[in-house]
């Protein structure tokens, strides 16, 4: 008899891709139930009998948190800690519970039950050369703290037309070479278009390697424009893949569980 | 030769749209033997004088020739059009930064599309469409109907 695994459907690239990952390995060896779950968490519990829930941090709810009360016990919970946990209580909860915590590096926040790390990873089957002609133009990824993004005023129309650069991904960002925003789909199309990418927030370096896109440094703009000063690419961009993390990882413990 | 002119909610207050229609009727005496047509939604509002002929918007689709058009709202209903030729859009501000919440995919559909050349008002916003899209292939101030028969002839 197949077993039963609940993932709960985020709202991230992050929780998405492992997701999507997860059912691509164990559509066929187990029964899975994909879907958001808000709502319904209690009522599949008892219908279905899971022995996995698979659940994000930017999705936990009091339903969740009541859910790990009653199951975590009798259930293997395993919590994307996809943003940062700033509730010193709730570190404490899930610190004194079953749960286990699979960490984004870049939001440490205390808990203990950790299992697995992850840092930057990219989506493999998004995010590659398609080999296209490039437009000989730049492209800028904003930020989310505009803040960051003022500095680009300084290489940009009005103030500079020596290099055809436009900005992408912050409507807040006023400048008539702010062209809106993007999703991931959009994202790999314009880096296989354009001939260079400036990253204002440093979280797209994995996309930029793998669709092949020079990489400007951020540290001076203006140097890095004038000089062409590229960041080094990483050695081995391949095991830096949601695939990977999913298939050598994340997916051994799982069958373990399960 | 067929020449189209999509423009949607013709306004005599409209300052723009009276210079649009002059110009099309300045175009009609320029190319005499050329079928020139204005598409539009509001009739009551045409100029008595006009030299073109005037069909329904809903007709356009069908239109086999050059269709200009005048803002982002005209350019976004003709961009799947089989018909025309070629489209040729007047971009007179940067739309884009007025709204800048839309995915780039939309503009992108529009002002690189193949179908589409793109003709500037003034040097800013050509310069604009350059680093941004694509260069305009003529400069236009004032909807000079000369300029504008100066295009058709290195489109034909």
């Amino acid at each position: 008899m197949k077993k039963t695994l609940i993932l709960n459907d985020g709202s991230n690239n992050c929780c998405k891709s492992i997701n999507r990952h997860i059912i691509n390995e164990l559509k066929e060896s187990h029964d899975i139930v994909f879907n958001k779950c808000h709502g319904k968490l209690f009522h599949i519990q008892q219908k279905l009998n899971p022995k996995l829930t698979l659940w994000s941090a930017s999705e936990y709810t009091q339903e969740f948190h009541d859910y790990i009360v009653d199951y975590h016990q009798n259930v293997e919970i395993l919590l994307i800690a996809d943003i940062a946990i700033n509730n010193p209580q709730l570190v404490d909860f899930l610190n004194q519970t079953n749960v286990k915590i699979i960490q984004s590096s870049r939001h440490q926040c205390g808990l203990k039950n950790i299992i697995f790390q992850y840092d930057y990873l990219y989506e493999d089957s998004i995010f590659y050369n398609t080999n296209q002609n490039r437009n000989g133009k730049i492209v800028a990824l904003l930020s989310y703290d505009n803040d960051i993004n003022q500095k680009l005023n300084e290489i940009t129309y009005p103030n500079n037309i020596d290099h055809k650069i436009i900005a992408l991904g912050n409507p807040e960002f006023k400048s008539p070479i702010n062209l809106g925003i993007f999703n991931s789909p959009d994202l790999a199309f314009i880096l296989n278009r354009f001939s260079a990418a400036i990253d204002l927030s440093g979280q797209y370096r994995l996309e930029c390697q793998a669709c092949d896109i020079s990489y400007f440094q951020t540290d001076n703009l203006t140097d890095s424009i004038q000089n062409n000063l590229f960041v080094e690419k990483l050695p081995d961009l391949q095991s830096l893949t949601y695939k990977n993390f999913v298939n050598n990882q994340l997916l051994p413990h799982i069958r373990s569980k399960v | 030769m067929n020449i189209g002119f999509y423009l949607l909610d013709i306004s005599n207050a409209n300052q723009k749209h009276q210079q649009i229609l002059n110009m099309v009727n300045k175009l009609c005496e320029l190319r005499p033997y050329d079928n020139i047509v204005l598409f539009n939604n509001q009739f009551q509002t045409i100029d008595i004088d006009h030299k073109y002929y005037i069909l329904h918007i809903s007709e356009a689709k069908y239109f086999k020739g050059l269709l200009f058009n005048f803002d982002i709202k005209s350019a976004m209903l003709t961009k799947t059009f089989p018909a025309p030729k070629k489209q040729i859009l007047f971009v007179d501000e940067p739309e884009w930064h007025n709204k800048r919440d839309l995915p780039y995919s939309f503009w992108y559909n529009i002002y690189m599309n193949e179908d589409f050349e793109l003709i500037s008002t003034n040097n800013d916003i050509k310069k604009l469409c350059d680093i941004c899209w694509k260069e305009p292939i003529s400069n236009i101030e004032n909807f000079e109907a000369k300029e504008v028969d100066n295009v058709i002839q290195r489109l034909l």
